[in-house]
């Protein structure tokens, strides 16, 4: 059976195929980010990684929230469904903005032993665990939203254009 | 001799990246048009704006007795219908606009003004879509049958739910079968208006003495015509298009009749 390929998405029609990314990437990154605290003076390439991660999340964050306000004025819902939307809405604005101030921390974070050479644990694991607090509870509010994207699409019944 | 070997690696790492992502592109259009030919009966042949499907009539759907027969055409009919059905609205609205502020009922006469403030708002929204399709938005403007302000609600509720039980959904069929964005936007905003429209309408003839005082202003959206009887409008964007809530127009007069 040949293999046929999926056509080249609209931009109304993006939604549904960048939202996983993002919260996937961001989802992986404070595994990168506990490794890089632990191996913090023996190597810095997972905390680079973990850098790498967060902007990929961050940039996918930008595109879902784009291609989602694209996606919303196409959507038959009811106004339960409309509610739901506009909070989804709500929630991911909130997560763009939360992740990205997140990774511009952890930039720093990452880029604070060109400012000061000899950083100890006594340092490096606070920053880290006040980094983590906060990464959390943005976390959180990722789950929030994409549990009300994944309802919008099996309980309401919202379908993309594809 | 490290700074060299990363550079290389850079290097690398981004031909094989532009190589995957001109796979990608060349293997998705290849699929794209590989489609056509292979689904002979597919929704896309029966729907398309090239070969319009032969004229249905969804009358059997329509929910209230005497509503209008539906032809459901292409796109770009269909659209055509929409676009004369909403300048018919437009025009019905000012004047029971005029005949409720006559009659006393002057939170009647604003929702009539905001509602035929959206109906404008919606026939502007389909006439661009139709532009972009190629034709040219055309109206017959009827004179409005004015009646009491109470037969004037039924008729105005009865008139929206016909357009949101009847003709926009199936209007709206054929917009998505045909993949067009800008139908689906406009058709779909205009649908949700007119079930916002059909309650507003519902909930003055549960009051209609209630009418006889203003208790509130509405509030329309620009762009899709999303319209509210709030004092303050308690989101920060439209529901339905995300059109910023300090965009929206206050309705706190009724409109003169042209
Ligand atoms: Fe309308
Ligand atoms: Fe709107």
């Amino acid at each position: 059976m040949p293999i046929s390929l999926p056509p080249v998405p609209k931009w109304e029609g993006l939604h549904p195929l960048v939202v996983h990314f993002p919260i996937a990437l961001l989802i992986v990154a404070p595994l990168f980010v506990a490794t890089g605290m632990l191996l913090w003076e023996r190597t810095r390439a997972y905390a680079v990684a973990a850098l790498i991660l967060m902007v990929l999340g961050t940039a996918g964050a930008w595109v879902s929230v784009a291609s989602g306000v694209a996606a919303m004025g196409l959507a038959t819902v009811n106004a339960e469904g409309r509610e739901v939307m506009a909070r989804h809405q709500e929630l991911a604005m909130l997560v763009r903005l939360a992740f990205s101030i997140l990774t511009a921390l952890y930039a720093a974070i990452v880029a604070l032993p060109l400012f000061a050479k000899r950083l100890t644990p006594k340092v490096v694991v606070p920053v880290h665990l006040v980094f983590f607090v906060l990464y959390a509870g943005a976390v959180l509010v990722l789950a929030a939203q994409s549990h009300l994207g994944g309802r919008l699409v099996h309980e309401f019944g919202v379908q993309a254009l594809m | 001799m490290l700074r060299s070997c990363s550079r290389r690696l850079v290097v690398y790492v981004g031909l094989l990246l532009s190589a995957f992502t001109l796979v990608l592109v060349a293997g998705c259009k290849s699929g794209e048009e590989g489609t056509t030919p292979a689904e002979p009966g597919g929704m896309k042949k029966a729907v398309s704006q090239a070969e319009p499907p032969a004229k249905t009539t969804a009358k059997e759907n329509a929910t209230e007795e005497g509503a209008p027969e539906l032809k459901v055409g292409t796109t770009l009919e269909n659209l055509q219908a929409a676009f004369d059905g909403e300048s018919n609205a437009h025009k019905r609205y000012l004047a029971f606009a005029a005949k409720a502020e006559e009659e006393g009922y002057k939170q009647a006469a604003l929702l009539f003004t905001a509602a035929a403030r959206a109906e404008e708002i919606h026939a502007k929204s389909h006439a661009k879509v139709i532009e972009k399709l190629g034709g040219t938005p055309t109206a017959d403007i009827k004179e409005p049958e004015v009646k009491t302000t109470k037969e004037n609600l039924e008729a105005a509720l009865k008139g929206e739910t016909y357009e949101k039980n009847t003709m926009y959904p199936e209007f709206l069929k054929v917009a998505k079968a045909d993949k067009n964005a800008d139908a689906i936007r406009t058709l779909n905003g205009a649908m949700t208006v007119e079930e916002e429209h059909a309650a507003l309408y519902q909930a003055a003839l549960d009051d209609l003495e209630g009418q006889k005082a203003i208790t509130s202003p509405l509030w329309v959206c620009p762009v899709c015509g999303h319209t509210v009887q709030a004092q303050k409008l308690d989101f920060s964007n439209c529901p339905i298009c995300n059109t910023p809530a300090d965009q929206f127009e206050k309705i706190d007069q009724v409109a003169a009749a042209k």
